[in-house]
């Protein structure tokens, strides 16, 4: 299948030129488009799937990209279209588990290799928890709320550009954002409260 | 502004995308409202903690196996013609090994062919006058009282036969036992 599709894209565009120009503008925002993945899907192994197909197809387009405009939204639009489907397909999907083979979240839950950049391992123990907390959190949101959550507070994007990725209205940008800060506030409420009588 | 109002606008509030006249108001609730200003507070802690969320490293080089896997595939095909015959001869093995099958399966014999060649009679109608379809419609309703008229002097005939030839006494005669018969 993927071989398939990679066959035909070289055939329809073979200039190097082209590739090297995009293979650049991947360059740059390579880890963005990462973390943007991450965010959305919640592991490292649909995170790399849904990179690496939203770049094939950012490729097979590629000269419909108007030069000029921004690489990173455009990129970041069919990420967000594409995890839209892929969640769509699955939901409808029956999920089915082996009884003799162990839980798939076991798997998951293995520790991630992060990089160490505090020296004190209390500060890198805490600041994995919290990421792992919020990351949950992010998990419970409808993907919309989550997808303008994360374009807002991870990627930095304002509303307008986010209206813009998003192919939607600023009032619906404005209104995913809030009801999804909301909600996470829910979910995190424990979490929050927490910190504060630490604090206190 | 009522808290409801304000706690709508807080997160657009956060991200500096309110009129400066709705920030005024919303400054001035908050400082009398301690629940608003709470509420502000953990929003703008969430922001915090999302924002200071590390992107995590992919486990395998992502890019540069996405970049060195297509441009081996690319130079592949490029520099290897017979992948394209390869694939033109399995279709063409697949087609006919459909076509040899299809024949095997249905094969044209003499009765097949006589009933292809079989026309079809399509029965037509001859198009109605009023006049004709009432006159019809009469024939029909005569037909069928005569037709009822044939079947009640035909079982009349049958019984009157009946009658001559069969025995007038069906009934068993006395003194013969019924066992011997």
């Amino acid at each position: 299948m993927l071989q398939t599709e990679t066959l035909s894209l070289v055939r329809t565009a073979p200039a190097p030129d082209v590739l090297e120009e995009f293979e650049k503008q991947v360059k740059t925002y390579e880890k963005a488009f990462y973390h943007f993945a991450y965010r959305l899907t919640g592991n490292h192994d649909d995170a790399e799937d849904l990179t690496q197909e939203a770049l094939l197809k950012a490729y097979r387009a590629f000269h419909r990209f108007k030069t000029g405009t921004a690489f990173d939204r455009w990129v970041y639009q069919i990420i967000y279209r594409l995890f839209i489907d892929q969640y769509r397909k699955k939901r409808r999907r029956p999920f089915v588990a082996s009884l003799d083979e162990s839980p798939p979240y076991l798997d998951q839950e293995k520790p991630k290799e992060v990089p160490d950049h505090s020296k004190l391992p209390e500060d890198f123990a805490l600041r994995h928890e919290l990421g792992e907390t919020i990351q949950k959190a992010l998990l419970r949101l409808p993907e919309e709320f989550r997808a303008a959550v994360v374009l807002c507070d991870v990627q930095g994007f304002s509303y307008e550009e986010i209206s813009n990725i998003l192919q939607c209205s600023l009032g619906t940008v404005r209104s995913r954002i809030h009801r999804g800060r909301r909600q996470l506030r829910e979910h995190l409420h424990p979490y929050l409260n927490g910190e504060r009588g630490k604090k206190q | 502004m009522n808290c409801h109002r304000v706690q709508s606008l807080l997160s657009a509030y956060l991200d500096q995308e309110l009129s400066s006249e709705e920030r005024r108001l919303i400054r001035n609730h908050i400082f009398n409202c301690p629940v608003c200003a709470q509420c502000l507070e953990e929003l703008s802690r969430i922001k915090k903690y999302l924002g200071g969320l590390e992107p995590p490293p992919p486990q395998i080089d992502l890019i540069d196996h996405f970049f060195s896997y297509k441009l081996h595939i690319s130079d592949a095909v490029d520099s290897n013609p017979w992948e394209w015959c390869k694939r033109l001869t399995l279709t063409a093995a697949c087609i006919f090994l459909f076509l040899l099958t299809s024949f095997h399966l249905f094969p044209v014999t003499n009765t097949n062919r006589s009933i292809a060649g079989q026309e079809v009679e399509y029965h037509t109608y001859d198009q109605f006058t009023t006049y004709q379809l009432v006159n019809n419609e009469q024939n029909s309703n005569v037909n069928f009282f005569l037709e009822e008229d044939e079947t009640e002097e035909k079982k009349k005939k049958k019984k009157k036969i009946d009658d001559f030839y069969l025995p007038q006494h069906k009934a068993l005669l006395p003194g013969i036992p019924v066992s011997s018969r």
